[in-house]
């Protein structure tokens, strides 16, 4: 315990963003939790008791699985499309390799640039008939390839993964890059006198101590698998045919059509999800620290 | 004597194993080659579109729709003109630029007195306030958004600049006190004490001693919290609905949603290089505190 002439300190320092941070996140979360159990839609503030009805009812909703299904592909999808290149282009910048500092700058920028920024962009590099992808593949003649991405529900949804990877790669390049430096050289000299080539090399020396942070970052990927909102939001508003709707722009769409009650309980279903995938994750991929 | 012979036989060595320039040159462009096959197509898939959109913004809207590669013949600036003037960027961009200042002056003030109570100060409970702030941060920002709507509505705060403020203030505490408690934390403590044996209050000494040598954690977190606020979309989509108060993801974003199929696309893109610039520029300055801060992140993690 400090002494009492802290108190004051620390009551004037805590209690402002205790407050806030209480008032406006933590207190609107567990709202939803409670909302979420109530039959709540239109303007007005009548909220009647309802039990699981919602849930009960997102179970029956095709809509929902649909989605669901979408962010599943998602939580599939980008740890592939962002977590192997990212691994890749940090081991080749902690090799010091001619470009590594341009690099390290560069892969970064996407990341630096608002959704909305990214999405409209794309949306226009995705356009069907003068977009650059299209153009592009007609100028090299594999007109077979050119198709309208964002208007074909077969393609919309993986066309809508590259995007994503465009944003993220450069921020997780850096993560992992930051914890290759952590891993001593001696390591890697050891595996060399014990004969250990690049590939045994990375495998058992690289991927084990930095398991803790790949952890971590497959955690993270997936957890913004589920709650993908934004970019699809602007690019294609969950169509066409619904093709890319997800739970967010579901929610989003069910918030404005003011069913409160229903639209929370999808919300509360991408939020246990989100603790889903962290406690499966970590209990999967535990293994024994590895001192160092 | 002994020693020069040694040195020589050093230089000899090193001389020995040192290739000629020309091999060694060319040997140092290739070393890693297998990466460099990764790494040029990456940097042309990061580099090539944004270029093409700053370029693609000084073209015609004719120009754009007869050759989506060519350069502008002449650059157009007044696609630039006509996104700040009749598509109503100059507002969204004071709105912004109001909005986030503002935004991030209250982060990093309140993180930082929180960060700095929770580290120097524990007393039974705080690494519980400390953990409930980090959680924040998995906490997924739409599980709460609907009952946030009508919570801001009953406080007359919905559709008001100071609305979005405060709960950028809020969101934003989460990352802003978990890099700063642990920036606190490898403070020494002597010149507080120090300053505190001179007859400096505790509130004082915080002010005049440890705020000023916490200046890089703050400037690195600031950063970081700028582009996220700069940048946010869900917030200000759901909690700003009038047209003059919109900030500049949202604007941007909706002159494209409304106007997918007759667009002034030109401008449009001028819109958009207008969003991105200000965070390119920070990017630009301030490097070494994004990699810091990634690094911290990725440590702590």
């Amino acid at each position: 315990m400090p002494p009492k002439r802290y108190y004051k300190l620390i009551i004037l320092f805590l209690v402002p963003p205790l407050a806030i941070y209480l008032l406006f996140v933590v207190f609107p979360t567990a709202k939803a939790f409670y909302v979420s159990f109530f039959d709540w839609r239109g303007v007005s503030r009548n909220m009647t008791f309802a039990g699981f009805e919602n849930y009960i009812k997102l179970l029956d909703d095709p809509v929902m699985w649909k989605a669901l299904r979408h962010n599943a592909f998602f939580a599939v999808a980008f740890p592939i499309a962002i977590l192997v290149p990212s691994v890749f282009i940090a081991l080749g910048l902690s090799k010091k390799i001619p470009g590594s500092k341009l690099y390290r700058f560069v892969f970064l920028i996407p990341n630096m640039m608002s959704v909305a920024v990214v999405a409209v962009l794309w949306a226009f590099l995705y356009e069907p008939s003068l977009g650059p992808i299209n153009s592009f593949f007609r100028l090299l003649g594999l007109d077979g390839l050119a198709r309208p991405w964002l208007g074909d529900p077969k393609v919309a949804l993986i066309a809508i993964v590259a995007p994503i990877a465009w944003i993220n790669i450069g921020f997780y390049v850096l993560v992992i890059y930051a914890g290759l430096l952590n891993v001593p050289q001696d390591l890697y000299d050891a595996a060399v006198i014990d004969g250990a080539g690049g590939w045994e090399q990375f495998r058992f020396v690289t991927v084990p101590l930095l398991w803790e942070i790949l952890t971590i970052v497959i955690i993270f990927i997936t957890v913004g698998a589920i709650n993908e909102f934004s970019l699809v939001l602007i690019m294609t508003n969950g169509g066409p045919s619904r093709s890319t709707e997800l739970m967010a722009t579901y929610m989003y769409k069910l918030f404005l059509g003011s069913k409160y009650g229903y639209g929370t309980a999808v919300g509360v279903l991408q939020f246990l999800l989100s603790a889903a995938v962290l406690l499966v994750a970590q209990r999967l991929m535990r293994r024994e620290a590895i001192e160092y | 004597m002994n020693y020069r012979e040694e040195t020589l036989t050093q230089e000899q060595f090193k001389q020995g194993r040192t290739r000629p320039s020309l091999v060694r040159s060319i040997s140092k462009i290739f070393h890693g080659w297998p990466y460099q096959l990764i790494m040029i197509p990456y940097l042309v898939a990061v580099v090539f579109p944004l270029c093409w959109l700053v370029y693609s913004s000084l073209k015609t809207n004719r120009e754009l729709f007869t050759g989506v590669w060519n350069l502008p013949e002449v650059p157009q600036w007044e696609n630039y003109l006509r996104a700040w003037e009749k598509a109503g960027v100059s507002q969204y961009f004071s709105n912004s630029l109001i909005i986030t200042s503002l935004a991030l002056l209250g982060t990093v003030f309140l993180g930082s007195i929180a960060a700095y109570a929770l580290a120097r100060y524990p007393f039974p409970g705080s690494q519980v306030i400390y953990l409930a702030f980090i959680a924040g941060m998995m906490v997924p920002s739409f599980v709460g958004i609907i009952p946030l709507f009508f919570l801001m509505n009953d406080l007359g705060l919905l559709n008001t600049r100071p609305g979005l403020i405060i709960v950028y203030i809020a969101v934003n505490l989460p990352f802003t006190v978990f890099v700063l408690y642990g920036f606190f934390r490898t403070l020494p403590s002597e010149f507080a004490d120090a300053a505190e044996i001179d007859g400096c209050t505790p509130i004082g000494t915080f002010f005049r001693v440890m705020l000023p040598m916490a200046r890089s954690g703050i400037l690195t977190v600031a950063i970081l919290d700028f582009i996220t606020i700069w940048n946010e979309y869900l917030y200000a989509l759901v909690l700003i609905s009038d047209q003059k108060l919109r900030t500049l993801p949202v604007g941007v974003a909706n002159l494209y949603i409304v106007n997918r199929y007759h667009a002034d696309w030109t401008a449009l893109f001028a819109g958009l290089v207008i969003v991105m610039v200000p965070c390119i520029v920070v990017y630009i300055l301030f490097q070494s505190q994004f990699r810091e801060g990634i690094t911290v992140g990725a440590r702590k993690g």
